[in-house]
């Protein structure tokens, strides 16, 4: 191989290259620096990345157990029906005569309250 | 308890992995910095243009850090031209692409020309700056002038100083099209500035 002869021409033609290289304002260098800190950040450890993974993990694990509680079934609130006594509403219920009395369930549970009281 | 010389010696290959990761990226950063003005002035005399120039050179690093940056540091400057050249390239075909499509609207609105209401984004040559003034504008000409396979082969093989190997692997072609391109880009050069003293 080669080298080709360097002429006068040739070797002041490489010198102003080399020149205009140097000749960067800072703006220049300093965007320069940015891609080439960008760049670079690709090829660095990656440990940000694990973390990442872990709290990607535990929030996933959080979200499961919450919806999971959330699908459970829960218990009813207590209503006047479970206040109420349920042997006697039955035994109303049975009854034809009073059959349009047991639809008035406030007043059965009032009428309980009472009869508590006056047995207590 | 053990002596501090053998808790030195417990291999720990994650950190031993990570530390030769941070030097290899420093590796990189290195040879980066060492080629990066020269990547954006051979991608001025491509695009003539800073911006273009500056987005070229930082998909180069990008392409070059994804694709080659775990080889080893003595393959990384023909790899490196090739991933900028690769992309000035695409440069070129983008623009072409492009001057299509205007000269379609031209063809299509008679009256109005919209490629003269377009400013040049042009900007004055790389060399335009320097003091040397009359001999830098005309070598900046003259670079400009070549057609873009003989000015690739000059920046490469003469100034940045890669062998013929080398730039043809740059420039993905075979070696005596690298001589000829370069051959030719020497005569066309000569010619034009043998002049200037």
């Amino acid at each position: 191989m080669t080298t080709p002869p360097r002429e006068p021409w040739l070797d002041r033609s490489l010198a102003l290259l080399d020149r205009s290289a140097e000749a960067l304002d800072a703006a220049t260098l300093s965007r320069l620096n940015r891609a080439r800190q960008a760049a670079l950040a690709q090829a660095r450890p990656r440990h940000w990345h694990i973390g990442a993974a872990l709290a990607a993990a535990t929030a996933l694990a959080l979200a499961i157990g919450l919806v999971g509680r959330g699908l459970a079934p829960v218990p009813a609130p207590p209503t006047a029906h479970a206040v109420s006594d349920g042997g006697a509403l039955n035994a109303l219920a049975d009854d034809d005569d009073s059959l349009e009395l047991s639809e008035d369930l406030d007043f059965y549970a009032w009428f309980d309250a009472q009869q508590h009281d006056v047995d207590g | 308890m053990l002596p501090a010389s053998c808790l030195m010696a417990i291999p720990d290959e994650r950190m031993s992995d990570d530390a030769r990761r941070i030097e290899d990226s420093r590796a990189i950063e290195r040879f980066l910095r060492a080629v990066e003005r020269r990547a954006l002035r051979m991608a001025e005399f491509a695009t003539r243009q800073r911006e273009d120039a500056i987005d070229l050179v930082q998909d180069a690093m990008f392409g070059f850090v994804r694709s080659y940056g775990t080889r080893d540091a003595g393959e990384w400057p023909p790899l490196f031209w090739r991933v900028l050249d690769s992309r000035i390239h695409d440069w070129h075909r983008r623009q072409r692409v492009r001057s299509r499509w205007f000269a379609w609207l031209d063809r299509d609105n008679d009256g109005d020309d919209p490629i003269a209401a377009v400013p040049d984004a042009r900007e004055p040559g790389p060399l335009a700056r320097l003091a040397d003034g009359e001999a830098a504008i005309a070598l900046d000409a003259a670079l400009e002038a070549l057609p873009l396979r003989q000015r690739q082969a000059f920046l490469l093989r003469m100034w940045e100083g890669l062998d013929v190997a080398a730039t043809a692997t740059a420039m993905r072609c075979s070696e005596g099209s690298v001589k000829t391109h370069l051959s030719r880009a020497l005569a066309n050069l000569r010619n034009r500035l043998e002049a200037h003293r």
